[in-house]
């Protein structure tokens, strides 16, 4: 296989069963997840908690003042991120494709800059994992391997860009595999959580308030 | 004029000079000085180097125009001269539909394509003697009757 | 004079064709290869004193746009000299001979020159149901491939349909076409992809295979002098892609400022040609220049990259339509995954038994 069968393979019958098992997967979970309900109350319900819950949903969202050097890493890191899959010209293009809708992106030296940023911030987050006692102990192959899947997208992509490394058109089909290796981590790993971080904050705020705690 | 404001044609200049003419220059003063002391010969391809169309006229600005100025005719002309600073050559090639095919400067005594091929020149001393040898003949006839 | 009728040059010179327009064509060959000028000197004195190749091109399945890329100058132009150069003994479409003298041409060719004759090949080579769909005088394309390459000296894959399969081989590939390398693996073989080729490119690489040899090749087969940088790499509409400034539609603001055509679907990025530098038509142009992007002709598979207009990072299939039905199934499977979970549920609600502190007390 060369090159451009490598691509074409990616652009194709690669990206479509990498689709197929992302919606499906998420939608599965998502449903399940719902479907579950609360366990039944075995003490007085104090409060709705509908109030609490969307407290959480904020308050998590929020940066708190404890380790502020990880909580920047980790906000560089997700509005980095979000900027550079909608926001990078050739990334419209792809979804006008998929769904139809347009919307301009951004020049690329803001995406250039924006993509070193999270990089380098998602480098800190795995120092903080290897060199922290705590955190290694609480760490994970699962944990390293969501890491990794997250981090591929982001180096091959810069990678293509600045024609570095290989050959364009194998860098090329790399970061479209590494994509498609993302979106099938999606559903069967802790990155489901891009989905579902508002509704289980939402919960857990509420649970909370409902037994009368309120943060 | 109007009509073609109106269809917003994109008009090419010449584009601005980079400062590849310098580098070139020196490259070739270079070249100029082994051929004075060694008499080596080089060719400089101008074709393949990143040259603006600015960069090439001050390029021959620079160099100026010499004595001689010679046009080739095969498969196309190919126009010559030799510039103000002697031994050194700019030799245009052209197409027969007149297409410029390449372009170089030559540091030579002469440019390498304007030399009489020796085979040629032997070829062409038979095909003389051939000829006088042809009307000798026909004189000597003309002479018998 | 008569070691002169062995070489080319002496026999060039009576049909016309002078040293100098000779050490010209070398010239601007040799610039074309980014060879030294002093190569072309080289170069020239090698092709004068060397005896006529035999060559004997086969074309198979092609629409014979290679041929007419080379041959179909509006003047005698300096790339098809390179036909001057070598002993074209076969070539169905130019020879004057056609039916059984034809095929008597190529085997006595073969048989003269066995071992040291040149195969040119154009068109891909049908492999289904035995190679019936494209055949010469009763011989399949296969046959003859396998007949004629035996003897080669070197083969040369004129197209991107003898190179890659190119537009036959194109997704369904109903006559299972494959390139020429796809079933030769004994004999140096040169891929000079492009759909037409260049002219230049063609006569190029054969001078050098003339006078120097096999010229290096690039992973795909393909001389690295033309084929060693993409069409982006030397696109003058460059600066526009580094800026994101592109055309949205072939006749807006963008498109007529010559703005990059990448959302257009330009293939440049992936394609490696030297159209962009050499350009078509005696320098004259190339389809960037005149406002349509790269469609990627020197490639694989070109055809099948999701079409000529969709831009290279969206995908060929469409994965939203997959995703309608994959949506569907998660949610049925979601369903009955939660109908499982409820009836589990509603089990361990049924046995639960509420605890009270006279239960814990007991032993």
């Amino acid at each position: 296989m060369n090159e451009i069968e490598l691509l074409n393979w990616a652009r194709g019958p690669g990206l479509t069963y990498a689709t197929i098992f992302m919606v499906f997967g998420l939608t599965l979970r998502v449903i399940e997840i719902l479907s579950l309900g609360r366990p039944k109350e075995l003490a007085e319900v104090r409060d709705s908690g509908v109030r609490d819950g969307w407290r959480m949903v904020i308050m998590r969202s929020l940066p708190e003042r404890r380790n502020w050097k990880r909580i920047t890493a980790a906000y560089l890191f997700h509005v980095g991120l979000l900027i550079v899959v909608f926001f990078f010209i050739p990334h419209t293009q792809f979804f006008r494709d998929v769904f139809g809708v347009f919307w301009n992106g951004w020049p690329n030296y803001i995406i250039d800059f924006v993509t070193v940023v999270s990089i380098a911030a998602m480098l800190y987050t795995l120092a903080q994992r290897l060199f922290d006692p705590a955190r290694r102990i609480l760490t994970t192959i699962p944990d390293y391997l969501a890491w990794l899947v997250t981090f591929l997208p982001f180096v091959t992509g810069y990678m293509a860009f600045h024609r570095l490394g290989v050959d364009y058109t194998l860098m090329l089909a790399l970061h479209i595999l590494s994509v498609e290796l993302l979106m099938i981590a999606l559903p069967i790993s802790k990155l489901t959580h891009a989905v579902t971080f508002a509704m289980s904050r939402w919960y857990l705020g509420s649970n909370n308030g409902r037994r009368g705690i309120h943060v | 004029m109007a009509q073609l404001n109106g269809m917003q044609l994109k008009i090419e200049v010449t584009e601005p000079a980079t400062g590849m003419a310098k580098a070139v220059a020196r490259e070739l003063a270079e070249h100029l000085a082994a051929l004075a002391e060694h008499g080596r010969s080089h060719q400089v391809d101008l074709t393949s180097l990143p040259m603006s169309s600015g960069d090439k006229q001050e390029l021959a600005s620079l160099l100026g125009v010499g004595e001689v100025d010679i046009t080739l005719h095969a498969m196309g002309e190919s126009h010559i001269y030799e510039t103000a600073f002697s031994g050194i050559w700019w030799v245009k090639h052209y197409s027969a539909d007149e297409q410029l095919i390449s372009e170089l400067i030559e540091i030579a005594s002469i440019p390498e394509i304007i030399k009489s091929p020796a085979a040629d020149i032997e070829l062409a001393a038979q095909a003389l003697n051939q000829l006088i040898e042809q009307t000798d003949s026909s004189f000597d006839t003309g002479d018998d009757t | 004079m008569s070691q002169d009728k062995q070489v080319l040059a002496g026999e060039l010179q009576r049909h016309g064709i002078s040293r100098r327009s000779f050490l010209k064509f070398c010239t601007s060959m040799a610039s074309a290869m980014a060879l030294t000028p002093a190569a072309a000197v080289e170069m020239a004195q090698k092709l004068s004193t060397i005896r006529r190749q035999s060559v004997i091109w086969l074309s198979f399945q092609e629409c014979t746009g290679c041929t007419e890329s080379l041959t179909r100058a509006h003047k005698p132009s300096l790339e098809s000299l390179i036909f001057d150069f070598v002993s074209l003994d076969y070539h169905h479409t130019l020879q004057a001979a056609s039916g059984e003298a034809a095929e008597l041409a190529r085997e006595q060719a073969m048989h003269e020159n066995g071992g040291q004759y040149i195969l040119i090949v154009d068109g891909s080579i049908p492999l289904k149901d035995g190679g019936v769909y494209s055949t010469i005088a009763g011989i399949s394309n296969l046959d003859m491939l396998k007949d004629v390459a035996k003897d080669a000296a070197a083969i040369v894959s004129v197209g991107t349909c003898a190179s890659f399969g190119g537009l036959p081989k194109a997704d369904p590939n109903p006559t299972g076409a494959v390139a020429v390398a796809d079933i030769i693996d004994d004999k140096p073989i040169i891929n000079i992809p492009g759909c037409p080729p260049m002219p230049v490119v063609m006569s190029g690489v054969l001078a050098h295979v003339l006078t120097f040899g096999i010229p290096e090749l690039d992973a795909l087969g393909r001389p690295k002098a033309f084929f060693g940088d993409s069409i982006h790499d030397r696109c003058y509409r460059r600066p526009y892609y580094d800026r994101g400034e592109f055309a949205k539609s072939f006749d807006d603001e963008g498109a007529r400022k010559g703005w990059c055509l990448y959302e257009l679907g330009c293939k440049g990025p992936i394609t490696h040609n030297a159209c962009a530098t050499i350009k078509w038509n005696n320098g004259t142009s190339f389809p960037i220049q005149s406002g349509h992007g790269c469609i990627g002709c020197s490639e694989p598979d070109f055809w099948d990259m999701g079409g000529f207009y969709k831009p290279l990072s969206t995908g060929t299939s469409n994965p939203g339509q997959w995703a309608g039905y994959a949506l569907a199934a998660g949610a049925a499977a979601g369903l009955a995954s939660a109908a499982v979970n409820k009836a589990a549920k509603a089990k361990a609600d049924k046995v639960h038994q509420p605890v009270t502190i006279e239960d814990m007390g007991k032993k």
